[in-house]
C-alpha cells in the first residue's frame, strides 16, 4: 500500500472517529495518530464539516489563537477519567464514550501543548521557580503523584495512550510556591533553612 | 515451654539495653540542641540537595546567653544573615535590601529539635552507632528511623568533644539520603566582635523590609488526620507575595494574607496554608529532595501543604482539612 492511500485510510478512520462509529480496538491507534499535527487538522476539519452539515451558521473557522487558548485552559483543568460503560444502553454508551474520548483528547493535546511529557515540563518550572531561588538548578524533579480527582481505577484511553504511565503527573505552576516554601522554612529544620531566609520577597513591607 | 521461657529471659536482658540506647540517643539530641546555642565556633558547612551543593560560612558566639551568629552564603547570590538572639537581619547586596525579622524556627542546623517535650520514641527508633569523623572532628552517629511511613529518618553526627552537630542527613524509607548538611571545616574557640560584623558597612541607601506576621487566634481551620505525634505548634497570619524572585520592588497589591498552621512531631515540620481562592491555581503534589508540596482546592479556599515528610503524609493532611465554625 502506498503512503498516500495509507493517509487516505487514516483520514477515513479519523472521520469515523469524529462520528463515533469506530471500533473499540481502533481507539489506541487513532489517539496516537492524533498526536500528529496534520491529523489534528483533519480532526478539526471533520468536526467543522459536521457542524456545517448541522447548520450553516456554524461555518466559522476558529482562529489558531482560540485553539491555543483552549489547549491552555484544558491543560490547566484537572483530568477526570471515566470508565467505559459497556453494559448501558446505546445512547448512554455513546455519551460516556464521547466523554472518555474527550478526556483522551485532552490528554493528547495537553502534552502536545506542553511538550509531550508532563515531567519534562514541570522540571523547568521547578528549576525556575522554587529551586532556582536557592540557586539550585537540578534538572530532574520527581513528581510523585497525580492530582486528586483522578480515578486511578478506570482503565481509560487517556491512561493507555499516556506512554503506559497510569499516574499522569500534574505540575504545580503556582508562582507563589516560593513564598509558601520560604514561609514554611521559617518553622522547619529543612536543610534549606540554614542558607535560606532569602528566597522570594515573603511577608515583607517597605518601611516608611 | 522451656524454649519460650528462654526467649522471654533473653528479651528481658536485651530490651533494657534497647531502651538505654534510645534514652541515650534522645539525651544526645538535647545535648546537640544546647551545643548549637552554647558553642563558639567558625566553620564552613555544605548543603547537598540531590546533585546541588551550597556552601556557607558560619560564625557563632554565645556570651552568657547573648547569642550572635553570622552566616555568609559562599555560592550563588551573595547573602549574609546576622542573628542577634531572636532577631535576624539579612543582607542582599545585589538588590540593596536589608530585611529584619524575628527568628521562627529553633531547629535550624546545627540545632535539631523543633520543640521540647516531644515523645519522639513513640514515633522513631533511635540507635547509636560507632563514631565517625567529620570536618576533622570525631563524632557520635545517631540513627533515627521512623516507625511508620509518614515521616523520614535522620542520621546525625554530634562531636564527641562538645556535641556540636557536624552532620545531618534526611533519609527516605529505603534509607537513601534525600538531602544532607555537614561541616567541611570547623574551628572552636574565641570569636571577636569584628568576626560578627556585616561585610557591608554603608547600607544607608538600602531598603529596609520588616517581616509582617500576626499570631492568629483560633481561626476555625483544623486538620482532622495527621501522622501520630504531630501537634500544632503555631498558627499565624502572614502576608504572602505572589510575585516571583527578582522583583522585590513590586507594589503592595501583590501581597495577600494567608493563614499558616504549623505542625510538628518534634523533628519533622508541616505547614498548612489556607487562603480564599483567587487567581489561577493548579492542583497537584510535587516532591523535591525531602520537601513535598501539595496544592488543592477546598470549596472557595486554596490549600497549600508543605513539609519535609513523604507525600502520603502531605496527602493525609491535605485531605482532612476542615473549617469548623466557632
Amino acid at each position: 500500500m502506498s503512503t498516500n492511500s495509507n493517509n487516505e485510510k487514516l483520514k477515513e478512520q479519523i472521520s469515523v472517529f469524529v462520528d463515533g462509529e469506530h471500533e473499540d480496538q481502533e481507539i489506541d491507534f487513532l489517539l496516537s495518530a492524533l498526536r500528529l499535527e496534520e491529523n489534528q487538522q483533519d480532526w478539526e476539519i471533520y468536526h467543522q464539516i459536521g457542524d456545517v452539515l448541522n447548520s450553516n451558521e456554524l461555518s466559522i473557522g476558529l482562529s489558531g489563537a482560540f485553539n491555543d487558548r483552549l489547549r491552555e485552559r484544558l491543560a490547566a483543568e484537572v483530568t477526570y477519567a471515566y470508565p467505559k460503560r459497556k453494559n448501558s444502553g446505546q445512547s448512554r454508551y455513546r455519551l460516556a464514550y464521547a466523554t472518555a474520548a474527550m478526556v483522551a483528547l485532552t490528554a493528547i493535546l495537553v502534552p502536545k501543548f506542553a511538550g509531550h511529557d508532563g515531567a519534562e515540563v514541570s522540571a523547568p518550572y521547578l528549576t525556575g521557580q522554587f529551586v532556582a531561588t536557592n540557586n539550585l538548578t537540578h534538572p530532574k524533579a520527581t513528581l510523585v503523584a497525580a492530582t486528586s480527582g483522578q480515578n486511578q481505577d478506570a482503565a481509560t484511553p487517556s491512561n493507555q495512550t499516556e506512554s503506559g504511565n497510569d499516574q499522569r503527573p500534574r505540575m504545580l505552576r503556582d508562582p507563589q510556591i516560593d513564598s509558601y516554601l520560604a514561609a514554611h522554612q521559617r518553622y522547619s529544620k529543612s536543610m534549606y533553612s540554614a542558607v535560606e531566609y532569602e528566597t522570594g520577597p515573603v511577608n515583607q513591607e517597605a518601611e516608611k | 515451654m522451656r524454649y519460650l521461657l528462654g526467649l522471654l529471659f533473653l528479651l528481658n536482658v536485651i530490651s533494657p539495653a534497647f531502651a538505654d540506647e534510645s534514652t541515650e540517643a534522645q539525651a544526645l539530641l538535647q545535648k546537640i540542641q544546647t551545643a548549637s546555642k552554647k558553642t563558639d565556633y567558625v566553620g564552613i558547612f555544605v548543603f547537598q540537595h540531590e546533585d546541588q551543593l551550597i556552601s556557607s560560612r558560619i560564625t557563632h558566639r554565645d556570651q552568657a546567653g547573648d547569642e550572635w551568629e553570622k552566616i555568609e552564603k559562599l555560592d550563588g547570590h551573595r547573602r549574609e544573615y546576622i542573628r542577634h538572639n531572636e532577631e535576624i537581619t539579612s543582607y542582599q547586596p545585589d538588590t540593596k535590601i536589608l530585611r529584619i525579622e524575628k527568628r521562627q524556627a529553633q531547629d535550624m542546623f546545627p540545632a535539631v529539635l523543633a520543640f521540647n517535650g516531644a515523645h519522639l520514641s513513640d514515633y522513631y527508633r533511635f540507635r547509636l552507632t560507632d563514631t565517625a569523623r567529620v570536618a576533622g572532628e570525631e563524632c557520635r552517629m545517631v540513627i533515627i528511623e521512623p516507625k511508620d511511613k509518614l515521616r523520614y529518618g535522620y542520621r546525625l553526627c554530634a562531636a564527641t568533644s562538645n556535641y556540636l552537630m557536624l552532620l545531618a542527613q534526611t533519609t527516605d524509607l529505603n534509607n537513601q539520603v534525600l538531602e544532607q548538611i555537614a561541616f567541611t571545616s570547623l574551628m572552636f574557640g574565641r570569636i571577636n566582635d569584628s568576626d560578627l560584623k556585616p561585610s557591608f558597612s554603608n547600607t544607608s541607601d538600602w531598603k529596609t523590609m520588616r517581616g509582617a506576621v500576626a499570631v492568629s487566634t483560633e481561626s476555625g481551620w483544623a486538620v482532622k488526620a495527621m501522622p501520630a505525634g504531630f501537634k500544632k505548634i503555631r498558627e499565624v497570619r502572614r502576608l504572602i507575595n505572589s510575585n516571583v524572585e527578582g522583583q522585590p520592588h513590586k507594589q503592595q497589591s501583590d501581597l495577600h494574607e494567608v493563614l499558616q498552621l504549623v505542625f510538628s512531631d518534634g523533628l519533622a515540620t508541616i505547614s498548612v496554608f489556607v487562603e480564599p481562592l483567587s487567581g489561577e491555581h493548579h492542583p497537584g503534589i510535587v516532591q523535591k529532595g525531602a520537601t513535598t508540596i501539595s496544592g488543592s482546592q477546598l470549596g472557595n479556599f486554596w490549600i497549600t501543604v508543605v513539609g519535609e515528610v513523604p507525600a502520603a503524609a502531605i496527602q493525609l493532611l491535605s485531605d482532612s482539612i476542615e473549617y469548623k465554625a466557632k
